[in-house]
């Protein structure tokens, strides 16, 4: 399948493909601030090519992203943010994909459920 | 465990470059100390509050210390010291007495990522994450008139956490 997301930086990847109604997106490496402008593209293709095109789910996987700061969390924010203002007819659901040995991730994910719970879930 | 505290400290000129290496540098001191999960839960808030004095010292300098005692369980701090600006200054004055008054600090976080979705600028989350996910107490003093001590403290049992 064709990545219509492949951004690559020195420490950090962001793919995504599409799958029928669904996104399939991978973030690795260290999502810090020399990763800002990178995740800021990565996030924006991946929902202008879900509001673009039927889309049911967006699957992030971050089981290879070592570290996130705040900076590059809030832009997920944002990023649900805009989801949860599209029309209901056009929202997607988010679906993260942790690691448990990757332990930040926990407290930082269940954060962002908490922000948007019916839009967002989490697999471990 | 070692039998006396353990600590360290850093006077440096902090630019993101240096923020990720120090970050790395801290987890890896952590881990001689602490449980996994507790590592990770410190080593962000470091990063955390790194990344802060990148974004707000006035002239770049800042001096960062991270003690583990020896009690059980044990306690952790980290205060960094640096010049800030007027409006800085109120902005973490401001911040730590939202935090105050909230219900509990994840309440308040989650009211901060509403708050922040729409801002275009910075995160403005750093400080309420150390608080919230590093689950630990942050205080500040002002000395000298425009040195801000930010100090960072919680407790990590012997099992961890």
């Amino acid at each position: 399948m064709t990545a219509f997301v492949n951004v690559r930086a020195e420490d950090f990847t962001g793919l995504a493909h599409r799958d029928t109604t669904v996104i399939r997106a991978s973030l690795r490496g260290t999502a810090d601030f020399a990763a800002i402008a990178s995740l800021e593209s990565v996030l924006a293709q991946i929902h202008e090519e879900a509001i673009r095109s039927p889309t049911h789910e967006v699957v992030v996987d971050l089981k290879q992203l070592e570290f996130m700061n705040s900076s590059c969390f809030k832009m997920f924010v944002t990023w649900i943010s805009e989801v949860l203002d599209l029309d209901e007819g056009k929202q997607y659901r988010i679906r993260l994909v942790s690691d448990p040995g990757m332990h930040w991730q926990k407290r930082s994910l269940h954060s962002l459920q908490c922000f948007a719970v019916d839009l967002i879930s989490i697999d471990t | 465990m070692t039998t006396s505290p353990a600590y360290f400290e850093l006077n440096f000129r902090p630019n993101v470059i240096l923020v990720s290496v120090v970050r790395r540098f801290v987890t890896e001191f952590y881990r001689r100390f602490f449980d996994p999960d507790s590592t990770s839960r410190v080593a962000l808030a470091t990063h955390e509050l790194l990344e802060n004095a990148v974004k707000y010292a006035k002239d770049g300098e800042t001096t960062i210390r991270i003690q583990v005692g020896t009690s059980t369980p044990t306690t952790v701090e980290i205060v960094l010291r640096n010049r800030a600006r007027d409006e800085n200054i109120a902005q973490i004055r401001e911040l730590l007495a939202g935090l105050a008054r909230a219900a509990t600090p994840h309440d308040f976080y989650q009211a901060l990522l509403v708050e922040k979705a729409k801002v275009k600028d910075g995160s403005g989350l750093g400080i309420a994450r150390v608080v919230a996910e590093g689950e630990m107490a942050v205080r500040y003093e002002v000395v000298d008139g425009d040195i801000v001590v930010i100090s960072a403290t919680t407790t990590v049992g012997p099992q961890g956490r």
